[in-house]
């Protein structure tokens, strides 16, 4: 009795991450097309270039940002 | 002050602990899961770390994370946003693993470790490989240059260090998508091998070649007068693509891209010729960003880490051609190195006064019994005999060295960093030609384009290479560098000396690593050749051995003669040998490679 209903758990559970994968899938696949798309049409209408590619700069160095050496270790971002 | 600092989730993952300063532990993650460039959360590697430091997780001040996610994320974002609509599978692959993982590194640490948030902390990714330069080099104030493929936004950032009082900061930087990093591992793709594993094959693949291909590779690249330069996007596919990282237009220029399982490359001079290209324009590259370093900075003394760091031929270059007067690399110079450099930052950052360190020896990995050696060789069955003291050790070996044979020799704590330095090591004899090709297919089972490096007693090295800054020059202490093998020695150390007349020398330091020196000078009194050829004890695709188990696994599985692990020495075999390994194993890009 226990081998069945392990044996059921593992499968419900394979079926479960099979499903969310699907899913996980299918949400990204909408918020690529609905949200970046929108983002990235906007940002391309008002000429924004994100990753420095156009234009002829003098340098491609940018100054680094540096603050206090404690409050640069503080938080994720 | 106790610091760990931990580098996960991309490829490399490790963890040092830092007391007071001075770095007690470190290493890398896949010494412990055997699983090359094991990404995932260091867990063992920081068990070790605090095992070693006779430390709980609790009595740690802070742990640091070696870059800071969300300005990552905010980096992969933008790329997806400005390659839209062509972005589609890279933001899908690349938030599936930023939901499943990468947004939770303060939990996840939380969880692995047990402490608080507010002990976590977060050091950028190029200040922890500055700080993995400088905090190890003997120096009071220097340049530092960090070159990589990216991190959150930066590729390579130029920055300067103070000691006293402390001070470690990054005037400039280069960004995302222009990368230095990225431009040589898009070759290193083309070219069939494995992204962040396969970077040195390159480079040992160049030397075959001649570099007809580096102006189509200049045309690539858009160089400004102060050394920084863009990529033209259109020749590459790692912004938009979450495994490809170069465009047709590519392929169109230099022919059709290496098969990974398709034998080995050096036989293909056009392949040979493209690896040429792409190492002489990363050493221009370089040369640039360190002679900017200089004229920004003006300092003498350069600190170098960094993926790109580990190019030896490069580091050679600038060690000629820059007008620095030093030069000090961190020996673990990918994102393993970060781990280090986050607690190093950390301990001068927050610490009262923590100590002058200087990293004269990378052995900062465990270290095991000798009844653990014993243990292992009984149970594989092995014969073995125990040696009475050091002397005997390596005149037995070197003995053995000296008649041809290859030995395994496991010694003391293992190397931080790619590097074998004596301590896990596979040796043999550097005289005869034929014995790199002997390692390469029977021993190792790896490509048989690819050469091996001398270990060579640190007072010797001059009269044998042309060495730049002289033995003490903490690259050849670390084998970070490259030199010419002297024209008139070149045949007598024919196995160590690449097509073009070179090695990649680790000049031994008597003090730092005695038993090493006094192996390569007991070889020099049997041969007259103070050296030894000196691989990393590992098979082509696995981690270098930590455990004398592993240590016996590898032998078991390779065709080396005999195993030095501790003070006991085997030459024997059991009477049914395991099976070998498959000789070729298909290159594969790993799903995180190209930075997202």
């Amino acid at each position: 009795m226990r081998r069945l209903l392990d044996d059921a758990r593992r499968r419900f559970l394979e079926g479960a991450r099979r499903a969310a994968a699907a899913l996980g899938a299918v949400l990204l696949f909408a918020v690529y097309w609905l949200v970046l798309g929108p983002v990235a049409l906007t940002l391309r209408l008002i000429g924004a270039d994100l990753l420095g590619v156009r234009g002829k700069p003098e340098t491609a160095w940018t100054p680094a940002e540096n603050g206090d050496a404690r409050g640069r270790l503080e938080g994720a971002g | 002050m106790k610091v760990l600092g931990l580098s996960f989730d991309y490829h490399d993952a490790a963890a040092a602990l830092v007391v007071d300063g001075v770095p007690v532990a470190a290493a890398a993650e896949e010494r412990f899961s055997r699983l090359k460039h094991d990404r995932r959360l260091p867990a063992r590697a920081a068990a070790f770390c605090l095992a070693r430091g006779g430390l709980a997780a609790g009595d740690l001040d802070a742990v640091v994370f070696y870059e800071k996610p969300f300005r990552k994320l905010s980096r992969v974002l933008a790329g997806a946003v400005s390659t839209f609509p062509s972005s589609g599978a890279l933001f899908r692959r690349a938030m599936g693993a930023w939901i499943d993982e990468r947004l939770w590194v303060g939990p996840r640490i939380e969880a692995a470790f047990g402490v608080p948030a507010d002990k976590i902390l977060y050091c950028e990714h190029h200040l922890s490989h500055a700080a993995s330069a400088f905090l190890c080099a003997p120096y009071d104030d220097a340049a530092t240059l960090t070159v990589d493929g990216v991190g959150e936004w930066a590729t390579a950032a130029i920055g300067r260090g103070r000691r006293a009082p402390f001070d470690l900061s990054l005037d400039v930087e280069l960004r995302y998508p222009h990368s230095l990093g990225l431009l040589y591992s898009a070759f290193t793709a083309y070219l069939g091998f494995e992204v962040n594993e396969g970077e040195y094959k390159v480079m040992g693949l160049a030397p075959y070649g001649t570099p007809r291909f580096a102006d189509v590779i200049r045309g690539m690249i858009e160089p400004f007068a102060d050394g920084s330069f863009r990529l033209d996007l259109n020749w590459f596919a790692f912004h938009r693509d979450p495994a490809r990282s170069f465009s047709r237009k590519f392929e169109e220029a230099f022919g059709p891209a290496r098969a990974p399982e398709s034998g080995d490359p050096a036989g293909d001079r056009r392949l040979c010729d493209v690896a040429a290209s792409v190492q002489l324009v990363c050493e221009e590259l370089m040369l640039g960003l360190a002679r900017e370093a200089h004229r920004r900075t003006g300092s003498p003394r350069l600190c170098l880490a960094g993926g790109v760091a580990l190019n030896a031929v490069s580091n050679e270059r600038l060690l000629r051609e820059t007008p620095f007067e030093s030069v000090w690399i961190q020996p673990a110079g990918g994102d393993a190195g970060g781990a280090l450099g986050a607690a190093l930052y950390a301990a001068h950052a927050l610490g009262e006064s923590p100590a002058r360190y200087e990293m004269k020896c990378a052995a900062l990995g465990p270290d095991h019994s000798a009844a653990s050696a014993s243990a292992a060789l009984e149970e594989a069955g092995l014969p073995f005999v125990e040696l009475r003291g050091e002397d005997e050790l390596c005149g037995r070996v070197a003995g053995l060295l000296a008649e041809g044979k290859v030995v395994g020799w496991h010694q003391g704590r293992s190397e931080w960093g790619p590097r074998a330095l004596g301590q896990r090591s596979i040796l043999a004899d550097p005289r005869p030609a034929a014995m790199k090709d002997t390692v390469n297919a029977k021993i190792k089972f790896r490509e048989p384009h690819r050469p091996f490096a001398p270990s060579i007693c640190a007072g010797a090295a001059a009269e044998w290479f042309d060495l730049p800054g002289g033995a003490a020059s903490a690259p050849y202490r670390f084998m970070l560098a490259t030199a010419k093998t002297r024209a008139d020695r070149r045949d007598r150390l024919a196995a160590v000396t690449h097509v073009d007349g070179s090695s990649r020398v680790q000049a031994i330091d008597p003090v730092q690593s005695p038993l090493f020196h006094r192996l390569a000078d007991s070889m020099g009194r049997r041969t007259g050749v103070p050296a030894v050829l000196n691989t990393s004890f590992n098979l082509k695709g696995e981690p270098i051995v930590e455990t004398p188990a592993d240590a016996v696994a590898t032998f078991l599985a390779s065709g080396m003669d005999a195993l030095a692990v501790g003070p006991f020495l085997t030459t024997g075999r059991p009477e049914n040998p395991q099976p070998r390994r498959p000789t070729w194993e298909p290159s594969r890009t790993p799903p995180d490679a190209l930075g997202w």
